[in-house]
């Protein structure tokens, strides 16, 4: 408990720092004067002066703000006119205001180059299984074979590989993918990306591929207590043989099936040496918007296989610098799409998190160690920056959208516009806040 | 004026080299947006358009380009209806084309009904500078199919100077000659022959005297698309599309042989792959 508000705290403070120093960086450097930098909102708890400037730690710490002088907020005497923040052009105004964010940006950047110089756990970009009729298995992929190059782009890991399949992915014209295969040698396969259709930015990818990673085996490692399978009477050390009358060779043929709903399957499973068939009805459940089913299983994985599959990688600082902007680019990708599934309803609104949950995620980071805890604030500095940029009133897309809109019709934005806008931005934030909040208690306390 | 001229292409080409070898897709998308954004304005000039359809033209084109080749927007995932929209380009510069040079319709009495005519030439030009850069050297793969124009124009240039005698469509362009038109063949014949075919998906594969027929193909083109700009512009009297490249007229006038190439290119390479290649999806 101690860890986690420790971790809270940090992961907090470092993050609305930057973002708010960020604003205050250039703000200084346009020339506008800066009346008060405070981290947390509320009631101050510490506050002291640098210059004109007041420096505060308030109570709330869940953001912080930059107050700027400004005829909107306050009458300016006339010798400070040419300081104030509305006084200034529209261009200097948008600087400002994305400072912020782009700060937050250039941290994540910094935080996983870091982590990429020091070293990162992945995994060789070798497939385990090859789900039987995918794309992949019709490019003539078969498990055992190692990626080396994808579109003419050399891959050391998984992380790497779907970097690079998200670049091409998409394409009318297939992937050139170089393999080394289970009898090293190395051979030439066509991806044909376009099947995947128009969805193709989402962290399914592999799996709707054709490609897992993991070496499984058609052994059960566990039943999850409840689940369908549990239910159906399946148990942990069952190995599955056949399913809907075809042996099952690969425990991803199960997936396979699982990824098309939540259909009735006709299972044989061997326990003890006795053949014994079992029909299990998946539940129901929503994955990123698509409706599949769920067992309730785990497999068991090839320890052997699987500890040749691990690698330790470390980049130069170029490339590791490079590495940073390609996590960064695919992280905002996925959680635009993200965002726009969410908006048409086709993903479901439980994702959305709140600061319990980070709070508890942050927690758990840094009990995994600093390298994790590391990628987890890159990972929320990350979406803080996105989040931010949104165009809605009250965060800073909101601001940079009246700016942008005073650049280009040369008049700032009338204040009742203004007022509209903040006040349908404030609903918006706060029906987003109560369901970050209900999700968090619900994903905590009650789920 | 030559000054002018070249201090232009030193501008240009790195701007086009850095376009396509260092921008990621979406980028080189955005970036091919803004060529159409400034062809579609010529276009509404050169096509007698007017009123808010003309004032609006070269904002939407390059809109409704993004909505079709953005990847995750775009309607046209499957590879099979991108082959279509190129299909149909074809069939604008292979048969219609023609037939609009031996006609002379006169282009401005379309008025408005000219914005269509202006999407079915620019926007399989431009997806196709889409398609053919996807893959990994997909870069190296668009600039060896531009080059082609670049080529024939180079050897119809030098050909028609030596040999010029009879003209090729004297109520058009003057300048041109079948001389020329021969000499632009033979180059780009030798040039199918050199040209590296490893950053075409499966090109290693494909014989030598297909490239060259392709390429000649390509060539017969790359007139067709060069006169019938030439035929617009001499209907309204102007002799550069428009002085938005300082010393090489306007964007219509450097892509007008592209615009005809490049969606055929870009229909055959498809075919291949599609049908042949990896075929049965």
């Amino acid at each position: 408990m101690l860890l986690t508000i420790l971790a809270f705290v940090v992961t907090l403070g470092v993050l609305v720092t930057v973002h708010e120093w960020g604003h205050y960086w250039v703000a200084r450097r346009c020339g506008v004067k800066v009346l008060t930098f405070s981290i947390g909102f509320g009631k101050p708890l510490l506050r002291w002066r640098r210059g004109d400037e007041q420096w505060q730690l308030a109570a709330i710490p869940l953001g912080g703000f930059v107050r700027m002088l400004d005829e909107r907020e306050a009458p300016v005497s006339s010798g400070e006119m040419s300081q104030a923040f509305n006084r200034q052009h529209p261009l200097k105004k948008i600087l400002i205001v994305v400072a912020g964010p782009l700060a937050n940006l250039v941290l994540a950047m910094l935080l996983y180059a870091g982590l990429y110089v020091h070293g990162v756990d992945a995994i060789r970009p070798i497939a385990g299984q090859v789900t039987p009729a995918s794309i992949a298995d019709r490019a003539g992929f078969r498990p055992g074979d190692e990626i080396v190059s994808i579109a003419d782009r050399p891959v050391a890991s998984w992380d790497e590989a779907f970097v690079a399949l998200l670049d091409v992915a998409g394409s009318a014209v297939p992937a050139r993918v170089e393999v080394r295969d289970a009898d090293a040698r190395v051979v030439e396969r066509l991806l044909p990306l376009a099947e995947l259709g128009r969805e193709v930015y989402e962290p399914r990818l592999l799996i709707r591929l054709g490609f897992t990673p993991y070496p499984l085996t058609t052994v059960i490692a566990r039943v999850e207590p409840e689940s369908a399978a549990a239910k159906a009477g399946l148990r942990a050390g069952d190995a599955i043989v056949s399913l809907d009358g075809q042996v099952l060779r690969q425990w991803s043929s199960l997936q396979a099936a699982l990824q098309r709903g939540p259909i009735p399957l006709d299972l044989v499973v061997r326990r003890d040496g006795v053949e014994r068939s079992i029909v299990v009805t998946p539940a129901a459940v929503d994955v990123q918007g698509h409706r599949i089913g769920r067992l309730g299983l785990e497999p068991t994985i090839d320890e052997q296989l699987w500890q040749k599959y691990q690698v330790r990688l470390q980049y130069p600082p170029v490339q590791a610098l490079s590495a940073a902007v390609d996590k960064i680019v695919i992280q905002t990708r996925l959680t635009l799409a993200m965002f726009g599934r969410m908006i048409v309803g086709k993903a479901s609104l439980d994702q959305v998190s709140g600061p319990l949950t980070i709070a508890t995620y942050a927690g758990e980071s840094a009990r995994l160690g600093l390298g994790n805890f590391i990628e987890y604030l890159a990972l929320i500095s990350l979406s803080l920056a996105v989040l931010n940029l949104l165009p809605v009133p009250l965060l800073d897309g909101g601001h940079l959208l009246y700016h942008v809109v005073e650049l280009l019709t040369g008049r700032p934005v009338s204040p009742q516009v203004e007022a509209i806008g903040q006040r349908i931005g404030l609903t918006l934030l706060l029906a987003l806040m109560a369901l970050a909040l209900f999700n968090d208690i619900h994903r905590l306390f009650l789920g | 004026m030559l000054k002018q001229r070249v201090l232009t292409a030193l501008v240009l080409i790195p701007l086009i080299l850095v376009g396509l070898f260092a921008l990621p897709q979406t980028a080189w998308i955005g970036f091919v947006a803004v060529i159409l954004g400034f062809a579609a304005w010529e276009w509404q000039r050169l096509a007698g358009m007017g009123g808010m359809a003309a004032r609006l033209y070269p904002v939407l084109t390059p809109v409704f380009f993004l909505l079709l080749a953005m990847p995750g927007l775009s309607v046209l995932a499957s590879p099979f209806v991108m082959l279509g929209v190129m299909l149909a380009g074809c069939l604008f510069w292979g048969l219609l084309a023609p037939v609009w040079l031996k006609a002379k319709w006169l282009l401005a009495r379309g008025g408005n009904v000219n914005a269509l005519l202006g999407w079915a030439v620019l926007l399989p030009a431009g997806l196709a500078m889409v398609v053919l850069r996807q893959g990994g050297m997909g870069g190296w793969v668009l600039l060896i199919v531009m080059a082609i124009a670049w080529v024939a124009d180079t050897g119809a240039y030098f050909s028609g100077k030596a040999f010029g005698r009879h003209k090729l469509a004297p109520g058009i362009s003057p300048g041109k000659s079948w001389e020329g038109v021969f000499g632009g063949l033979v180059g780009v014949g030798i040039y199918a022959l050199l040209v590296p075919k490893t950053p075409f998906v499966g090109g290693d594969a494909v014989p030598s005297v297909v490239w060259v027929l392709v390429a000649l193909l390509l060539t017969a083109l790359s007139v067709i698309g060069d006169l019938l700009e030439s035929l617009f512009k001499r209907q309204i009297g102007l002799k550069d599309s428009s002085q938005l490249l300082p010393g090489h007229g306007g964007v219509l006038d450097r892509i007008d042989s592209l615009l005809a190439i490049l969606p055929v290119a870009a229909a055959i390479y498809l075919s291949y792959l599609l049908f042949h290649l990896v075929p049965g999806q």
